[in-house]
């Protein structure tokens, strides 16, 4: 990926950026591309990316599925207008969906935390979602299970709030 | 350029590695407890995208979870509430005190605790009004001995309740509940008070008919937890508010304000402090004022008004012996504007309907959802409820006859929610 995205400066026109992550790994990405992160945006705007951006929070695993995510939606933002949009639209969905399926625990959080600190909004949703989705439905059992949550309740403490939320465990 | 920057990501679009491959290698690594990691932000952030009832389950998870979903803070941006679609009309059974049934309008139908005994004891608990999921009741105790009551609000779905002591027994007091929980989990109690001369209607029987000018109006707020004093009434010089006998009220409660029918003809409208008060016109036909619905529609002149899709609709038909009911949208909510959605010949296509099952003495529009009317049937032992389509015409009996099944009707939606009153 990290190939990938260096390919990018030949070309393009548009300044690149270099990010580096956590371990050590770097990035290029067009200017277009990092922006989708609110973060780095501001970063870019302040003139302080010359010597690429140290993203001490994120692993490079991790980022190379950020990078690889805002580079697919920049083509998104910058296809305003044009007539292939329709086609990458549908793709861009796809590309999503398919992401966002395939997350797990614990590379979902991961990927929020990622998405919370360099401020990706559609992101933070997308995966947001996700966890709440596979929360609804849940028992409190099965949610410790999954998420690995250790259960401090004593079993009054919990046999009290499950009587106060009988309702709930109706179905 | 542009176009050069869009077919290089074009390209690359082609060859972009499978994302279910990425995961899969990555996941490989530790499977550290990860949603300990989550700060309390981002936690209210994936939680407030969980339905309110998995929520509500969720509190069981861990002692953090626990705080996190009940804190104060997070109240706004967390779910509240769960509101359903209509399920059904409550009714009082009257061979048995305190016993109320449920005319389904959804199968399978809602499950109530027919005697309610999650409320506090009541010797005589009456049903008087439903906003939005809440009820409003009067609860009697020691019968005949006290001329007050306490009033109960409370949701029979989430087994939730509010009582407010010692409401003095009025024949001249007629009470409204109004509630909007995509607004606020608070409620209003308004009671109207109108100009009843004590002669002209005795105290012990408050289902007197007939309508006074409104004279003033009390407010309960379950947000400060009592009554205002009487504010007198801001309308224009005579409203009387119409009085309807199947449904108890039909009030619409929604931008904060109570909407009701009135003879005038209007929907006099008050907010719930009590300071803003407003008269809407009710729709014209040929240069006259529509009123409501009539006999072979309503056993009296009714007012039918009710919130579908966010807007106030209006029910009428032309006069006395008029078969024809026209149903009015009130597009332009600040300029008072109507517009006309539906009209129907009320009794053709529940013909063949009454053929078969029963033959009704009265038939009241009870509710309008999108695009459905719903009717009951009424002959004074069963009741049926049907539910009329305007654009295809569909009549459906939603439910076989009930026996002993006597007006007011309530609408039930069942609603789930955390708490009631639980300030501000």
């Amino acid at each position: 990926m990290a190939a990938a995205a260096a390919e990018a400066t030949i070309d393009g026109g548009g300044k690149m950026i270099i990010l580096i992550s956590a371990d050590g790994k770097r990035f290029e990405v067009t200017e277009a591309v990092a922006s989708q992160s609110q973060l780095i945006s501001n970063m870019i705007e302040d003139d302080c990316t010359e010597n690429g951006v140290r993203l001490p929070n994120v692993d490079g695993d991790i980022l190379t599925m950020v990078v690889d995510y805002c580079n697919m939606h920049a083509g998104d933002a910058a296809a305003d207008g044009d007539t292939t949009k329709a086609s990458s639209t549908e793709e861009l969905k796809k590309f999503d969906a398919e992401l966002v399926q395939a997350l797990e625990n614990p590379v979902l959080f991961k990927l929020i935390l990622a998405a919370n600190f360099l401020n990706i909004k559609s992101l933070l949703d997308m995966t947001c979602q996700r966890v709440a989705d596979m929360m609804s439905g849940k028992t409190p059992e099965q949610m410790r299970e999954t998420f690995s949550i250790e259960n401090d309740f004593t079993p009054e403490e919990e046999a009290a709030i499950r009587q106060e939320n009988a309702w709930a465990f109706d179905d | 350029t542009p176009s050069l920057l869009l077919r290089r990501l074009c390209v690359r679009h082609r060859r972009r590695p499978k994302p279910q491959a990425l995961a899969a290698a990555i996941s490989n690594g530790s499977t550290s407890a990860m949603a300990e990691e989550l700060t309390d932000d981002l936690l209210v952030e994936i939680l407030s995208r969980v339905p309110y009832k998995s929520l509500c389950r969720l509190k069981c998870v861990s002692m953090r979870w626990r705080r996190v979903i009940s804190h104060p803070d997070h109240r706004r941006q967390l779910p509240r509430h769960h509101l359903q679609p209509l399920a059904g009309f409550l009714y009082a059974d009257y061979r048995v005190l305190n016993r109320f049934q449920i005319v389904p309008a959804l199968d399978p139908p809602p499950l109530i605790d027919p005697s309610f005994s999650f409320l506090p004891k009541c010797d005589d608990l009456q049903l008087v009004d439903s906003c939005n999921g809440l009820l409003l009741c009067r609860c009697w105790n020691q019968l005949n001995e006290h001329r007050t009551f306490n009033y109960v609000v409370c949701s029979p779905t989430a087994k939730k309740f509010v009582v407010f002591p010692d409401s003095t027994c009025s024949k001249k007091v007629r009470p409204f509940l109004g509630f909007d929980p995509a607004v606020s989990s608070h409620f209003h109690v308004f009671e109207v008070v109108e100009d009843w001369d004590y002669y002209d209607c005795d105290d012990d029987d408050l289902e007197c008919d007939g309508v006074e000018d409104v004279v003033g109006l009390r407010i309960y707020s379950s947000e400060t937890g009592v009554w205002s004093d009487e504010i007198d009434n801001g309308w224009s010089n005579r409203i009387r508010i119409r009085r309807d006998q199947k449904g108890g009220s039909k009030s619409v409660f929604f931008n904060g304000m109570l909407h009701l029918v009135a003879i005038q003809p209007v929907v006099a409208v008050v907010d719930v402090e009590g300071k803003n008060w407003r008269t809407i016109p009710l729709a014209h036909k040929d240069g006259s004022p529509l009123c409501g619905a009539h006999p072979p529609c309503a056993s009296g002149p009714e007012g039918f008004i009710a919130l579908s899709r966010g807007l106030l609709h209006f029910a009428s038909t032309d006069s006395y012996g008029d078969w024809e009911i026209s149903v009015w949208v009130l597009d332009d909510y600040y300029g008072g504007q109507w517009t006309l959605q539906h009209t129907v010949s009320t009794m053709r296509p529940f013909e063949r309907m009454m053929r078969r099952r029963m033959n009704p003495d009265d038939c009241t529009l009870v509710w309008i959802e999108g695009r459905k009317m719903f009717f009951m049937f009424y002959d004074y032992v069963h009741c049926i409820l049907t539910s009329y389509e305007m654009d295809s015409g569909e009549v459906r009996c939603l439910s076989r006859p009930r026996s002993y099944c006597e007006p007011p009707y309530l609408p039930y939606i069942p609603l789930f929610l955390e708490s009631l009153a639980d300030g501000p």
